[in-house]
């Protein structure tokens, strides 16, 4: 496919950060202008890229296809395995695709940036920088890509992300809109210990509560606490009757929740749950007596 | 006068924006007053550069007076543009259908 030289091509910025992800991660980002008066009918992916070459102009291996023509953005991310040596006199290229363009003349289809020491930043400045460029690129779009805060908008952030993947995740702070991914650990636990003491109930019993719930119009759970309570009332009542004490009557009338789950009567959470409440509510009668 | 003869941004980022509710409601007025609106934005990326000059240099010309005749030798001395461009671009518009 033939494509025209663009009308012009520059370089606006290039800088080097790492520590991003990873300790000793890096990532390259420049902001260019491929100019073409009249757009290309081919999208900038299949024409131009971003190169990275040694200071012999040796290809490192590193590429990426730009996203747009005219005034943008683009970043190379590198792993820490991948790392180059920080520091280093690189240069960035924002160039035709070789198989489209031929020759690759510079200033003509490709442009050449030379980096310094001065271009290679700590990850502390990474929000600022971003922000400064996209207040470069907002001026001249004559789009709005910040708030009134200088945070990225849905826009500003939409292109911003497209040339740096993932960006949301590591400057957070520069978003008007992010979401977060809160850490939780999960659960490795089963019912299965509470499911084979309900099996406890056996098929007779079982079908006596069926019948006493359909007779009702319940379930055998309800009918199964149902009877849990009489157990324990009856049993509390007696031991009230002969001990007149109500903390110790309360005691007494619990255990009628163990021998329930125990039978199948009740599950075991609700058991616990009731000798819970119970519990408090024994201390705070044991107490009364006690103090009150 | 404002320049038109280069293109500042990819005209896919200003389809994008069109086409998304929620990134066109954040837009200031700038690009608007400056192009016409994303639509004519994408329209004019894809014309030579002599049409595109001519077309906002009439509209520039015009001041919202529509319909207010605008010469070749108008457009030539607000553009800089050559009479041969302002020849092609204005024969290019008509056939878009952009000017009479």
């Amino acid at each position: 496919m033939a494509v025209s030289d663009p009308d012009s091509i520059s370089v606006g910025s290039v800088a080097v950060f790492r520590n991003l992800r990873e300790d000793g991660d890096q990532l390259f980002f420049i902001r260019y202008d491929v100019s073409y008066a009249v757009e290309p009918s081919q999208v900038a992916s299949e024409t131009f890229q971003m190169a990275i070459y040694d200071t012999d102009l040796i290809f490192t291996g590193f590429s990426r296809p730009l996203n747009y023509y005219q005034h943008n953005i683009i970043s190379i991310y590198l792993t820490a395995d991948e790392a180059l040596t920080w520091g280093t006199e690189y240069r960035v290229r924002i160039m035709g695709n070789p198989g489209i363009f031929s020759p690759l003349v510079e200033g003509v289809n490709m442009k050449t940036q030379a980096l310094s020491g001065g271009d290679y930043y700590e990850i502390e400045a990474f929000g600022g920088y971003l922000i400064a460029q996209a207040q470069i690129l907002e001026d001249d779009w004559e789009i709005t890509l910040l708030t009134a805060g200088d945070l990225l908008n849905t826009t500003g952030s939409t292109y911003f992300t497209k040339a740096i993947p993932g960006l949301n995740t590591i400057v957070p702070e520069i978003f008007q809109f992010t979401s977060y991914s809160p850490t939780y650990n999960a659960t490795n636990w089963t019912t299965s210990g509470e499911d084979s003491m309900l099996e406890h109930r056996g098929p007779v019993l079982n079908a006596a509560l069926e019948d006493l719930a359909n007779w009702v119009g319940s379930s055998s759970s309800w009918m199964g606490l149902f009877l849990t309570v009489m157990m324990a009332s009856m049993l509390g009542g007696t031991a009230y009757a002969s001990l007149r004490t109500p903390s110790l009557a309360l005691l007494l009338a619990s255990f009628a929740l163990p021998l329930a789950v125990w039978i199948g009567l009740i599950s075991i959470t609700l058991w616990m749950l009731v000798f819970l409440m119970v519990a408090i509510l024994f201390g705070v009668l044991f107490i009364q007596s006690r103090f009150g | 006068m404002p320049e038109y003869k280069r293109l500042p941004v990819d005209s896919r980022i200003v389809k994008d924006i069109q086409s998304s509710p929620m990134m066109y409601s954040e837009q200031g007025s700038g690009f608007m007053q400056r192009w016409g609106g994303p639509g004519m934005y994408r329209t004019m990326a894809r014309l030579p550069m002599e049409a595109r000059v001519s077309y906002y240099t009439i509209v520039e010309l015009q001041g919202g007076e529509e319909g207010r005749l605008v010469t070749a030798d108008e457009i030539e001395t607000a553009s800089g543009l050559s009479s041969q461009e302002v020849s092609r671009g204005v024969d290019l518009l008509r056939k878009e259908g952009l000017v009479t």
